[in-house]
């Protein structure tokens, strides 16, 4: 149920997940910070109302799932996982070095993670396959994907939304973190996805779109369930980078990772 | 044959209740019963190989054991990159099951040739690859991955062979038929028949063969290369190219353990004449592996 106090605790959430995220970021050298930002405000509605820790931890097969198909936002869902109890602080800055478990892109040997997925479009159709799962087998859960907007250049996610709503699964949400950038440019550029809610629409999906960083919004669609049995799609408008005003928007994030100055302004800036 | 993986795949069914089948709308005819008896344990999903692997790997990962089937590479070369990142990396509980084994369905042009498709499987970790000659060879495979689950490929040929021969010895999936020291016949598969027609035309010739056949292949290789004698001939016919063969793996294996051969010889399909088509007689012809021509190779190899 959300409420004021949730309300601040998923601000206060989504600023310390931008912050440990900053800090594994920053420690490995790695790239995707603009990824992790834009997709931070997601997970932390998702892992504060929709997971089930020990569930997850425990594997169980009745319980919410949430599988991350945009697998290069690794930084952002340990960031979330550790903020959340699933992982120690500790463990979680192995991040990116020799013989960890925390890869660049996510991992499922990472507890609390399902699938390992980096290569894009894979997560959607996994997603769908579980989903399935729990349809036939009569359980009552729910799997979330997140997708990146770059992603739905891939014909196969199409398949799977096909087979997804032919089959009736309304137990998928799809998630499109859709801030607008992929990586060589902005994606209306690239190849476009637009019209994004038609195609969906279209493809037999109950549909809506929400503002990305709205805690409100994202609870609100996320908690939202239909009549019909069509499977969901939620198309989050974020921001690449959102939180530090330089990351913002800005193609370079998807590969730089800050230097020291840049690091030392964001965190101030975070911690504010 | 699909008839027969259907007969056994129905009784793996009534057995566990959460084994499925997904086909990418293939197999006209041959799944009816399946169907029929378990609605909702048998899935066509479309045209959509690689929606279809990828939905498979969800079920698996939450205890399902999914059969994939299709005709030859639509799911498996097509499809490569999700087996290997899915089914094979997560070591999940998904068959993959391709028909249309080599030239099966020859007269339908190279795209339905499956002549890599096992090679390629051999490149990713975790996969048991099994292909079955006939239909008593698909209980023993069944039996197997019953036993120990986790990825498998099973390729079945078009038709189901029952030529009749007797082993000498059949231990876990390898088949040996005791002849001479000298010349070692090896095959698998659709090419079994091969291989025992080329052992008969020999005898014909007065020289005897042993001819050593696996239905199992992805852990053969150590198993056939410690039945090999000192200074046989040693040949290989496979209906696959030569890259990633059971042929290259082999003879790796033979040099590897400095085993002496007097010759090894593959046969295996010659990738300058990809563009032929007819039926499979006729390509096995085309790419120099039919009985009348493995014979003659081997004769001419013996008069050195």
């Amino acid at each position: 149920m959300l409420n004021s106090e949730n309300l601040k605790s998923l601000v206060k959430s989504s600023y310390s997940v931008r912050l440990m995220c900053l800090k594994l970021i920053k420690n490995a050298g790695s790239s995707h910070i603009g990824s992790c930002y834009s997709v931070i405000d997601i997970l932390v509605v998702l892992y504060q109302f929709f997971i089930d820790k020990k569930d997850t931890l425990h594997k169980r097969s009745q319980r919410n799932h949430f599988i991350l198909s945009k697998g290069h936002a690794s930084a952002a869902l340990y960031s979330t996982l550790c903020h959340f109890g699933f992982i120690s602080k500790t463990s979680v800055f192995d991040f990116y070095k020799n013989n960890s478990i925390f890869s660049g892109h996510v991992s499922h040997y990472v507890p609390g993670i399902d699938l390992s997925t980096g290569s894009l479009g894979h997560g959607v159709g996994v997603s769908v396959g579980i989903a399935l799962h729990q349809k036939l087998h009569g359980h009552n859960n729910r799997v979330f994907t997140c997708v990146s907007d770059g992603e739905l250049n891939e014909g196969v996610v199409w398949e799977s939304f096909m087979i997804a709503a032919h089959n009736n699964l309304g137990n998928l949400v799809v998630i499109v973190d859709y801030n607008k950038i992929q990586s060589m440019g902005r994606t209306e550029d690239t190849t476009s996805i637009e019209p994004i809610f038609l195609k969906f629409k279209s493809f037999n999906f109950n549909v809506s779109v929400v503002d990305g960083h709205s805690h409100t919004d994202l609870y609100k669609s996320l908690e939202k369930r239909y009549l019909n049995e069509k499977p969901v799609c939620i198309i989050a408008n974020t921001v690449k980078g959102k939180g530090v005003k330089k990351f913002e928007d800005n193609l370079l994030w998807h590969y730089r990772c800050p230097d020291d100055l840049e690091y030392r302004e964001a965190i101030r800036t975070l911690q504010k | 044959m699909k008839q027969v993986f259907a007969y056994e795949l129905k009784k793996k069914m009534e057995l566990e209740p959460s084994c499925y089948l997904l086909t990418a709308d293939l197999g006209y005819g041959a799944f009816d019963e399946i169907a029929k008896s378990f609605p909702n344990n048998y899935i066509n999903v479309g045209v959509a190989e690689c929606g279809m692997v990828l939905i498979a790997s969800g079920m698996a990962l939450l205890g399902d054991c999914v059969f994939v089937y299709s005709i030859g590479n639509f799911h498996t070369l097509r499809c490569l990159e999700f087996i290997r990142n899915n089914i094979c990396y997560h070591n999940l509980n998904v068959i993959i099951v391709s028909v249309g084994a080599g030239f099966s369905y020859g007269q339908l042009g190279y795209t339905h040739h499956a002549i890599e498709d096992l090679n390629c499987m051999h490149t990713l970790p975790r996969i048991k690859t099994f292909c079955p000659f006939d239909s008593k060879d698909l209980s023993f495979i069944f039996h197997e991955i019953s036993k120990k689950r986790g990825p498998a490929y099973i390729r079945l040929p078009r038709t189901n062979h029952n030529i009749s021969c007797t082993y000498t010895s059949n231990r876990s999936g390898l088949k040996i038929i005791d002849g001479s020291d000298s010349i070692v016949i090896i095959a698998y598969g659709p090419t079994t028949t091969l291989a025992i027609e080329t052992r008969h035309l020999l005898l014909h010739h007065g020289i005897d063969s042993t001819v050593m056949t696996s239905i199992r292949i992805d852990n053969c290789v150590p198993k056939i290369v410690r039945q090999i004698p000192e200074n046989a001939h040693v040949y290989v016919i496979e209906e696959t190219v030569l890259n990633g063969s059971l042929a290259s793996a082999l003879s790796t294996q033979i040099l590897k353990d400095g085993i002496r051969v007097k010759k090894f010889q593959p046969f295996t399909i010659n990738q300058k004449k990809l563009s032929k088509v007819g039926d499979e007689s006729f390509l096995r012809s085309i790419h120099g592996f039919c009985s009348k021509k493995i014979v003659k190779q081997i004769l001419v190899n013996l008069s050195k």
